[in-house]
């Protein structure tokens, strides 16, 4: 295979990923909620995440969304609970730590690709859940995957390069004979 | 050891042929639009150990199903030029006529077909996948979960290639079984894809059919959890499944292979 028929693939991968990547980004509210947390009982939300870029986090936000009910409704949906939480990056490297009132919600900045940890205690004599809510700008486009568009573009420009210098040798080879 | 080197040489001859501008640019192009599609942004919250096998899965599946589709348009007017258009062209004719056996060139046409498009599907879908999920903790289930797409993949354009094949050498004209083997491939898949609403408790039986058993041997290879009621899939274990797609890899192949050295003649 020539210099020019890679390129022009390399080419074509590195576009449509760059329509892919500049397209596609994550947005609107997200809301998670597993059981129940008794007093000094724990709980670990694990995000599996690309670098999606900056986003609020909220421990403890009851609201209608996170449990179908509306606030209130469910007995043990409780806030102002005393909590110690503890937030880690992919590399497993402390982000915050320390007790909060829930509901708390802090920035944050997803910047790598992996599995943040989110650690939870409820420090409150009373069962309550513990919804982890994230919430993206609408259509901020801050959000997509900083890592996909880096190397989409970085193909592109790779593919395009590749193809000149294909067509620059043919040409030159050409008038030589 | 000429014979050997001949074989080469003229596996190499095919597939520069039929991987000519802008075939080997459109399969890369169309392969990797359609797959690119199913990958969301990778954003999943979980609670405790979680998830790089089961997003991993599932992204497998999800490309691989998708690359069904393209694979049967691709390896049907693929092999429809390799052995149609030769016939044609009166290439085919000149092919028989040199010391080389008939065995040698079937399996030059058919490889030189298979060979780069199951790369191009894998090798893609291992760019995806790496892209997307590869970090320092899942580098090994990158590859070792993405390897399991490779023999999937093979079998399954080995199955349309040799329905193509066969329909081309009966045919022998190039747009005509370009066509019909492109057609028989799309009744294939709108038949697998209705569903035991339409048809009733038959659709059941159709995690068997070469279209969907690929799938279906990926998914039970990785423990999915199937999307519904588990139904007739969780009868058959996953190697129960990769011997069902080995046999349709085999099922024209060997009929085709038969008919091209034993009766296939070239007429003036």
């Amino acid at each position: 295979m020539n210099i020019t028929r890679a390129g022009s693939a390399l080419l074509i991968v590195g576009l449509i990923l760059l329509m892919n990547a500049s397209s596609s980004h994550v947005s609107g509210y997200l809301s998670h909620k597993y059981g129940e947390l008794d007093e000094g009982e724990s709980q670990s939300y694990v995000i599996l995440t690309a670098p999606v870029g900056p986003a609020n986090m909220c421990i403890g936000l009851q609201s209608e969304t996170s449990s179908g009910l509306p606030p209130g409704f469910n007995k043990n949906d409780l806030t102002d609970v005393p909590v110690h939480m503890k937030f880690t990056d992919p590399q497993n490297h402390t982000i915050a730590e320390k007790d909060v009132i829930t509901p708390y919600c802090f920035d944050v900045t997803f910047n790598k690709r992996g599995l943040y940890t989110v650690h939870v205690t409820n420090n409150r004599n009373a069962t309550t859940t513990m919804p982890l809510v994230i919430i993206f700008d609408f259509h901020n486009p801050d959000n997509k995957e900083a890592d996909k568009y880096l190397l989409s573009i970085i193909l592109t420009a790779l593919g395009a390069l590749l193809v000149t210098v294909g067509i620059a040798m043919k040409f030159v080879l050409g008038r030589s004979r | 050891m000429k014979l050997k080197n001949f074989d080469w040489t003229l596996l190499k001859a095919d597939m520069r042929k039929v991987w000519s501008r802008p075939t080997f640019e459109l399969a890369v192009g169309l392969v990797f639009f359609m797959s690119i599609t199913r990958v969301n942004t990778l954003f999943q919250v979980s609670s405790g150990s979680a998830g790089f096998y089961t997003v991993i899965t599932e992204t497998l599946v999800n490309i691989t199903s998708t690359q069904m589709l393209p694979l049967v348009i691709l390896s049907g007017i693929l092999v429809s030029l390799s052995f149609a258009r030769d016939y044609e062209q009166g290439l085919l004719q000149t092919l028989l006529s040199l010391p080389v056996s008939r065995t040698s060139i079937f399996a030059v046409k058919f490889v030189a077909v298979v060979l780069p498009l199951t790369l191009i599907s894998w090798g893609l879908t291992l760019f995806i996948i790496a892209m997307n999920y590869f970090t320092a903790e899942s580098a090994l289930l990158v590859f070792q979960l993405s390897f399991w797409t490779l023999p999937v993949t093979l079998f399954a354009v080995m199955f349309y290639a040799g329905l193509a094949a066969l329909i081309a050498l009966a045919l022998k004209k190039t747009i005509t079984s370009t066509l019909v083997t492109v057609l028989a491939g799309f009744f294939l898949w709108f038949i697998t894809s209705l569903t035991s609403d339409v048809l009733g408790p038959i659709a059941d039986y159709f995690v068997f059919t070469p279209y969907d058993a690929p799938l279906w041997a990926l998914k039970r290879l990785f423990g999915t959890k199937p999307m519904s009621e588990p139904g007739l899939e969780m009868n058959l274990p996953p190697w129960g499944f990769f011997i069902l797609i080995i046999f349709y890899a085999v099922v024209f192949l060997v009929p085709t292979y038969i008919y091209f050295t034993k009766m296939f003649e070239v007429k003036e």
